[in-house]
């Protein structure tokens, strides 16, 4: 009996414990609830202010004149750079209270002929850049440092070397470094394009390799005719283009694809089916490539081996649709095609193999040329709504279409925006406008801010691709 | 057990059976299929000999050819249901809040006038569950407003805090590039001015949870807490996640 009651308790007793906690886990998830939680958002992006002095020459005796110029070229390029980067604000030298010519490149007080932090945190700089040059017989000698002011730290420095024309290279070589140490991914200002243009006159068009800002054009075509979409191979050592060839002793001209390889300067015929040989684009695996056959029927996709040998024909039709502008996702999965099937040309999206043909583009009524970033997330292309074109980037399903150039004529007028490729690292986009009467090569980064130009002149430059390599 | 064995049983048999009995002894294998991937007729293609590609001699001088299209363009079909293509991104965030603000605010107004009907809504409401039901235990009750109407001033001081730590909330782009996440608990007085903050999740990185903090530094004081809060905001605090 007694036994009997002692359980009895017991159970009450652990009852009311249970009924306890559970109350207690109640009230506990009650007052989280309660607690006010916000989501700020993303944050305003801001340009930070960049201090960047005149280099210091540091070699023995006084400057002459191509000691002069090598610093010249040395700074301007590490400017422009900077500049086209998007993350600074430049700060004009006219602000600084220091005269850098009279400080080493390191700060007071562990350096005694060193910089003072305090001057130029008083005119707001957030990194200042310090760097010295040195010409050594045939060698040119750049230190570079970055610090960051607020702290007045360091957050690297470098020497880099190389022969008196590497200059440009070496100053390509510092800017990428800083993007690298600032964001964790080096910039891509040791990148290339391939452009088609005009500029050597006689009304043909040649394919050219130049700097990613434009500098040093390289013919690397002589058809004296017209070459048309150039493409890199991955690993930038190859260019396929097509250009419109006369065939043997006929008088008949035909749109042939060639393979040019830069290290030996070696040109291949690598498609002449008659008809369109046209739009290569480089299939990842370095053996393989995408291009547009017409084969005197509708132009359809192929996968063709560098030998010319075909592999297989990715789109068929349907009757009198086009296929054209292949373009195959960083992984080798996907391809990216235009094709009228749908009455409009539209974006469309199928697996590597041809399978799964799906429409990607709803809106506009003319989409064209995709292009992959290089992380195979977007895909930018040339759009056209009203009566120009502009360059839009939309995610890979075709979600989330934003704008990215808008810019008109000088007279007011819309301007044309086509062609767009992405920088290797995935923040820039290049691109052509004929804002100015000619097609030129723009820049901006791929929210459609800080545009620059590339190409400065008053020749037409047309279907720009970005090496897919940074360096 | 018995079962399986027959089973079993069964099976070798036909095997037997079909190998015995079968008229051919080949394994019926599928013949191979050649096929043409391509579907291109071979005739029409030239030869693919790479020495027969003398470019540069086979090209003469001409005067002006005539630059075929690139592909061929179709004209454009002039549907007037065309669906437009998006132009540039205007940040309408702030107008979005305004506006959702008022909208809130306006109910607060409606609320709080017909607040008094509630009240007695409430006070039949609980006479009638106290009859139904003796109190279990202690019952917090809080004010004399009713719950919608808490939550509404709740989510409209909610919103005036978000509006305003956006205001603040600045990074550099070389930092902003990098997805980086922190939380920080905000204890502010009843003027709003910041008491106490700090980081409650880190993100990982030293400077953007300075760049954190210094946007809450930045943006005391808060918008003050209706009197209701100043008690909960000033002891729990406020949790904002950034971004």
């Amino acid at each position: 009996m007694t036994m009997n009651s002692g359980c009895k308790i017991s159970k009450v007793f652990s009852y009311f414990l249970a009924a306890s906690l559970i109350g207690s886990v109640l009230l506990s998830s009650v007052a989280s609830a309660s607690q006010i939680y916000i989501n700020v958002g993303e944050a305003k992006r801001k340009e930070s202010n960049l201090a960047l002095p005149s280099l210091n020459f540091m070699g023995t005796g006084s400057v002459n004149a191509t000691a002069a110029a090598a610093g010249a070229e040395l700074y301007n390029v590490i400017k422009n750079d900077l500049t086209v980067s998007s993350l600074f604000q430049m700060m004009s030298q006219a602000a600084y209270l220091e005269d850098v010519s009279k400080t080493s490149l390191k700060p007071k007080p562990g350096d005694p002929a060193g910089f003072d932090f305090a001057k130029w945190k008083t005119v707001g700089a957030e990194f200042l850049i310090r760097g010295g040059y040195r010409i050594l017989g045939n060698e040119t000698e750049f230190e570079g440092y970055l610090y960051y002011v607020p702290k007045g730290e360091m957050i690297f420095g470098k020497k880099y070397k190389g022969t008196s024309s590497a200059g440009r290279r070496i100053a390509h070589s510092f800017a990428n470094d800083v993007l690298k140490e600032l964001t964790g991914t080096a910039g891509p200002f040791l990148s290339r394009l391939v452009v088609a243009s005009d500029r050597d006159g006689g009304g043909y068009r040649e394919i050219y390799v130049m700097d990613w800002d434009g500098f040093g054009p390289t013919k690397i075509s002589n058809h004296r005719s017209v070459s048309m979409s150039p493409a890199w191979s991955p690993d930038g050592t190859k260019v396929a283009y097509t250009a419109f060839v006369l065939r043997g002793r006929s008088k008949r001209r035909n749109a042939d694809m060639f393979m040019f390889d830069l290290p030996t300067g070696k040109r291949s015929l690598i498609s002449y089916r008659q008809g369109f040989n046209s739009g290569a684009n480089f299939d990842p695996d370095n053996k393989s490539m995408y291009l547009t056959i017409s084969q005197g029927n509708s132009p359809n996709i192929y996968k063709m081996r560098y030998d010319g040998t075909l592999e297989a024909q990715l789109t068929k039709g349907p009757l009198g649709a086009m296929n054209v502008e292949p373009a195959i996702s960083p992984d080798g999965q996907k391809l990216a095609f235009s094709s009228d099937r749908a009455r409009s040309p539209m974006i469309y999206i199928m697996n590597a193999d041809g399978s799964s043909p799906q429409r990607l583009t709803f809106a506009g009524v003319f989409n064209s040329t995709p292009s992959w970033s290089p992380d195979g997330k977007k895909i930018a292309f040339a759009g056209q709504s009203e009566n120009n074109f502009d360059v839009f980037i939309m995610n890979a399903d075709g979600s989330g279409i934003a704008r990215v150039t808008s810019a008109r004529r000088t007279n007011g007028k819309m301007a044309n925006h086509e062609d767009p490729t992405f920088s290797p690292d995935g923040r820039y986009v290049m691109y052509t406008s004929n804002r100015t009467g000619k097609s030129q090569i723009y820049i901006s980064t791929i929210e459609g801010t800080n545009e620059y130009r590339v190409t400065n002149d008053n020749f037409n430059y047309y279907r720009p691709k970005w090496s897919k390599t940074l360096e | 057990m018995i079962f399986s064995l027959i089973a079993h049983g069964l099976v070798s048999l036909a095997f037997l059976f079909s190998w015995v009995f079968s008229p051919n002894d080949e394994m019926p294998a599928p013949r191979a299929v050649k096929v043409d991937l391509v579907g291109l007729p071979e005739k029409q293609l030239p030869p693919l000999v790479q020495k027969a590609s003398p470019v540069e001699e086979v090209v003469p001088p001409i005067k002006s050819p005539e630059p075929p299209p690139e592909a061929p363009k179709p004209p454009a079909p002039k549907e007037k249901d065309v669906v437009k293509l998006p132009d540039k991104p205007k940040d309408d965030r702030a107008k979005k809040l305004e506006a959702q603000k008022k909208k809130q605010d306006e109910a607060l107004r409606k609320m709080e006038a017909s607040s008094a009907f509630d009240k007695i809504a409430d006070d039949v409401e609980t006479e009638r569950r106290d009859k139904e039901k003796l109190v279990k235990g202690p019952q917090v009750q809080e004010g004399g407003t009713s719950g919608s109407l808490d939550a509404l001033q709740r989510g409209s001081y909610e919103n005036l805090v978000e509006e305003h730590s956006k205001k603040h909330w600045e990074l550099p782009k070389w930092l902003s590039s990098r997805s980086l996440e922190a939380t920080v608990l905000v204890k502010l007085d009843s003027s709003g001015t910041v008491i106490d903050r700090k980081i409650i999740k880190k993100s990982g990185n030293t400077l953007y949870d300075n760049w954190v903090l210094d946007s809450v530094d930045k943006a005391s004081p808060f918008p003050a807490p209706p009197p209701k809060f100043v008690n909960r905001v000033a002891t729990e605090g406020i949790v904002l996640a950034f971004p």
